[in-house]
């Protein structure tokens, strides 16, 4: 954890929002900007953390979600309909890794804790929303993470992220993506109070009911 | 036990009332310019510690001596993991950060101490702590451009990382065979006495553990009429101008470390040991020390660098 005077706080948030418009592959810039913007927002977060029971236990445990202690075997062995299994065969058919990046310019350890989860939860919402990893499904994922959240890199992603894309891509966006995030975001339970290490092994389709997360309207050329 | 270790060495006695010279003469350097938790810890530089271990052979064994990671005080004996660890991590950036921080001011830094140290194409030369072969490269040219027939340039660091990227460059500029890429400590150089005409460290004294003993080491393996050159951050003298380069030290510079490498915490180091480094006199004194004549020193920007300069005569 790093301590930052003003200076070096404005600094790195003008210096990294522009790093990362003039490359958004650089997910560690994202990832700075979205700590040394977050404050208010994972305070926000924490407060609603703390008011629900599960978000407290989750505050207590501080559950890890790390390439240790995600076990692939156990997973893959899960029968299909559950949601431990289809996380399996997104994090596998994408390639992707479960380690995220350490959140170092938080100051309140907590506060540092949750933002770390809500990296670290990302995985598990494409799984649940159904939302690839395309430029525009991530997009989407943004909107409907930024409802939910309030973090303002999240709201910078979902505004400036489109940028590049395709008029067509842009106009699925406004016409079905954008609408869907917002109305999801705003109907689902509050994403960090789910205890995902712990619905592993619950139907899919029955954790989209019992949190109000409607699965996201398909993309074009995803499957 | 005590009274008779002290008592019976008499040279003991001579390096200690040398090192408690040493020692007044850099407390008053050693206050860190910025607010840090250490700034209530008068034994920044750990001297108090190897101060006691020398007065008071009987300390225990487990007061180990103590030194200075940029503003940490830690462990000697992890100093030099700590910093090989810090060069591991930014190796691969440390040419775009180099360029990035200084404005590209480095470079010319560079050249001018290579200039300065005029090397003939007969010289034998080593370049310490020059891992990634910046100042190996000058010199090659510098010499080549004199005669195409020079001596090799050996290259030597304790950072296989580093060496790694030096070794990469100068085999991707087709000039691989003019260099030797050696693996070693500043402090105990495997070479034997009397080897070279030109010793040069640029950017690495700073981080040794004990600047002495490099010094010591550079003294030995010099031949008679050899001399050594060393390239470093010093302090900068004019008030006015002390102030915007320690602000733009501080606020800025860990700040592009995040932003271009990833890597704050590696910057705060390097500025912090920037800090900690001994100013031109008091470096001069201890180049003086170790034995080198003619000694002298020149400031470049305004003493936000140094060259340094001896001979073994």
């Amino acid at each position: 954890m790093i301590k930052l005077n003003l200076t070096q706080r404005a600094l790195l948030v003008a210096g990294s929002a522009v790093g990362a418009l003039a490359n958004p592959l650089r997910g560690d810039l994202v990832a700075t900007l979205g700590e040394t913007t977050g404050t208010a927002a994972l305070n926000t977060m924490r407060d609603k953390m703390r008011m629900n029971k599960t978000g407290l236990e989750i505050l207590k445990d501080r559950p890890r979600v790390t390439g240790d202690t995600m076990d692939t075997e156990y997973l893959s062995s899960l029968p299909a309909n559950t949601f431990g299994h289809h996380y399996y065969q997104f994090m596998s058919s994408n390639k992707l890794s479960a380690q995220r990046a350490e959140t170092k310019f938080v100051e309140d350890e907590e506060l540092a804790y949750v933002m770390t989860r809500y990296r670290e939860n990302h995985d598990f919402l494409h799984t649940l929303t159904g939302l690839g990893v395309t430029v525009p499904e991530e997009i989407c994922l943004k909107w409907y993470e930024m409802v939910q959240t309030e973090l303002p890199m999240c709201a910078l992603s979902a505004l400036f992220g489109p940028i590049p894309l395709s008029l067509a891509e842009k106009r699925l966006l406004l016409s079905e993506q954008i609408p869907w995030g917002l109305a999801c975001g705003r109907a689902s339970a509050f994403f960090m109070n789910i205890y995902f290490e712990r619905e592993l092994e619950t139907d899919i389709n029955l954790m989209r009911k019992r949190y109000k997360i409607s699965l996201a309207p398909r993309m074009k050329g995803s499957v | 036990m005590l009274a008779d270790r002290v008592d019976s060495e008499f040279d003991d006695q001579q390096d200690r009332a040398e090192n408690i010279r040493r020692i007044s003469q850099i407390s008053e350097y050693a206050m860190p310019v910025f607010p840090s938790p250490l700034d209530t810890d008068p034994d920044i530089w750990g001297l108090t510690a190897v101060m006691t271990d020398r007065t008071f052979h009987a300390t225990p064994s487990n007061s180990e001596k103590e030194t200075h990671f940029g503003y940490q005080s830690i462990p000697e004996s992890e100093k030099e993991e700590k910093v090989k660890e810090v060069f591991e991590r930014v190796a691969d950036t440390y040419d775009l950060m180099n360029d990035a921080m200084s404005l590209g001011v480095h470079r010319l830094w560079k050249d001018h101490f290579v200039k300065s140290a005029a090397p003939k194409p007969t010289f034998k030369c080593l370049d310490v702590a020059g891992g990634t072969g910046d100042i190996a490269f000058k010199l090659h040219k510098y010499m080549r451009n004199v005669n195409r027939d020079c001596e090799k340039i050996v290259v030597c660091d304790i950072n296989t990382e580093m060496l790694r990227v030096g070794e990469e460059r100068a085999a991707q500029m087709g000039v691989g065979e003019n260099f030797t890429w050696v693996e070693g400590n500043a402090e105990v150089l495997q070479f034997p006495d009397n080897t070279f005409d030109l010793y040069t460290i640029a950017y690495g004294i700073r981080n040794c553990t004990h600047i002495d003993k490099v010094l010591e080491e550079a003294y030995r393996v010099l031949k008679p009429g050899g001399r050594f050159m060393c390239l470093e951050f010093s302090e900068v003298n004019n008030p006015l101008i002390s102030q915007v380069y320690d602000k733009y030290s501080h606020d800025v510079i860990p700040v592009m470390g995040q932003l271009i490498a990833g890597d704050f915490e590696s910057y705060q180091y390097l500025v912090e040991s920037i800090r900690k480094f001994p100013n031109q006199e008091t470096f001069a004194e201890m180049v003086a020390a170790a034995g080198f004549e003619v000694v002298e020193y020149e400031n470049l920007t305004f003493g936000v660098t140094a060259i340094h300069s001896g001979y073994k005569l």
